[in-house]
């Protein structure tokens, strides 16, 4: 079965985006075969991404009727596969959301994905209504990130809220983790914000914390993932791949856990 | 300084929120990956047909506790020289005023002063753990004179002072982790206790 997993966060800058983006192309690495949907009306994959942001995606695919896979990019990863949002105009947000609610078109995609993607990753807009509320209602598994300061930290049981009235009408999603991220040992509230995260908690944060470090503003400039900055990648790049496994220990997909250990190079 | 946490959150309504928006962990699903991109998967179970199973009694959703601020941690303040009677008040306003349900006051070498509420494990762990962290003190930039560990279910916490007779160190066990204005509250009462023994 393909898992599904949103990235969410009611308040927006949190880094929602280049989590979904650097870790659909973690799993994908990992030789999971991994579909990345944008679900922000902004097209915030396609702004993050050179020679995605121009293309038609999800939003042209709805203005046409269909519902199906047919704006996916292939990317340079066999295993990664991209269906971005496309352009829409900023009057029509309203109207996309609406029109994807009365179509069912996420959790079609899903459906659709199931032979040829092992997970399909949705990147969300910030904020709890719209395509956000779309898409937790259209997933098992919500990640929830949290960039480490107190206004991220507020916000944060108002997506608990939301999550455990779907689960509460019927809903499957359900809170896989919280992700910290843009964290740093050397700023005291930084620091403040992680203890109360970890502390509040607990063992629902992973134990991967993404750092605030200067290469991801590069790899925007550039726009690629962080794993093709550079033919050797920047060493935080790592990071994705730790939360990568992290999160497929949670959902119990890839052998390995508490009896994990050497593996013998030659049998 | 305030009281006031960073993110203004009450730790209970979180727990129970967490309660809510988390389901309990589900079969595993069949490992994927290189070698299994291209294995058979297994059929889903047929789903149940409609109206078989009695639908669950609907249920009220816990109603919303109104998050107080939290209660004023009183100073503590000693009327006996007696170190027997200060450590004893120590231990009782720590037991009163913290998330905790043992404590202990230890010196540098780790024989534990005075105990309330906690196991002989954790009393037996107070020398190692203190010696573990001389090496710790060491590293320049590093504040050891407070910390916290996990230990199973519990979480121990302990703040440390000196003192021209050497150091002492205060231990809290509870079932979650103090905060960092906590803490400073117990340091301080530790300090305020064996300043002049």
């Amino acid at each position: 079965m393909t898992l599904s997993i949103a990235f969410a966060s009611l308040k927006g800058g949190v880094g929602k985006t280049t989590t979904a983006l650097n870790c659909a192309f973690a799993f994908a690495r990992r030789g999971t075969r991994t579909l990345l949907v944008d679900t922000d009306p902004q097209g915030a994959i396609g702004l993050s991404l050179d020679g995605v942001g121009d293309r038609p995606g999800l939003a042209a695919s709805m203005a046409n009727g269909d519902v199906g896979l047919a704006g996916v990019l292939k990317t340079r990863l066999p295993e990664l596969q991209i269906l971005p949002m496309g352009s829409v105009d900023a009057l029509d947000v309203d109207e996309l959301s609406r029109g994807a609610r009365a179509n069912d078109v996420l959790r079609r995609i899903i459906d659709r994905s199931q032979h040829e993607y092992d997970a399909v990753i949705f990147d969300t807009p910030a904020g709890l209504g719209g395509m956000t509320r779309l898409a937790l209602e259209a997933v098992e598994s919500v990640i929830a990130v949290a960039q480490c300061e107190p206004l991220a930290l507020r916000s944060l049981p108002r997506l608990l809220e939301l999550l455990a009235q779907l689960r509460e009408a019927g809903g499957d999603c359900s809170l896989l983790g919280v992700v910290c991220n843009m964290s740093s040992f050397r700023d005291p509230v930084v620091l403040a914000s992680l203890e109360e995260l970890w502390g509040l908690y607990r063992d629902r944060v992973f134990d991967t914390a993404i750092p605030r470090d200067s290469t991801f503003l590069q790899a925007s400039r550039a726009g690629v993932p962080l794993g093709l900055l550079s033919r050797r990648p920047p060493a935080v790049a790592a990071v994705f791949d730790s939360l990568a496994a992290e999160i497929e220990g949670r959902l119990g997909v890839r052998e390995g856990g508490d009896d994990d250990g050497p593996i013998r190079l030659v049998d | 300084m305030t009281d006031r946490s960073v993110s203004w959150t009450d730790a209970d309504s979180v727990a129970r929120l967490l309660a809510r928006a988390t389901a309990p962990k589900r079969a595993p699903k069949p490992p994927f990956g290189p070698s299994s991109a291209a294995a058979a998967r297994p059929m889903p179970a047929p789903a149940p047909a409609r109206g078989s199973v009695p639908p669950p009694p609907s249920v009220r959703p816990p109603a919303r506790s109104k998050s107080l601020p939290p209660k004023p941690v009183p100073r503590l303040e000693h009327t006996s020289d007696n170190p027997s009677d200060r450590l004893d008040a120590l231990l009782a306003w720590t037991l009163d005023n913290q998330r905790c349900t043992g404590a202990f006051v230890a010196d540098d070498n780790g024989l534990t002063l005075a105990a309330h509420g906690i196991s002989e494990a954790h009393v037996s762990l107070v020398g190692p753990l203190l010696s573990a962290l001389v090496g710790v003190r060491s590293i320049p930039g590093i504040d050891a004179t407070a910390g916290a560990l996990w230990l199973g279910s519990n979480m121990m916490s302990w703040v440390e002072a000196r003192t021209e007779r050497g150091g002492f160190c205060l231990g809290a066990v509870g079932l979650e982790p103090l905060s960092t204005r906590a803490f400073e509250q117990l340091k301080e009462a530790l300090e305020t206790t064996v300043r002049g023994l």
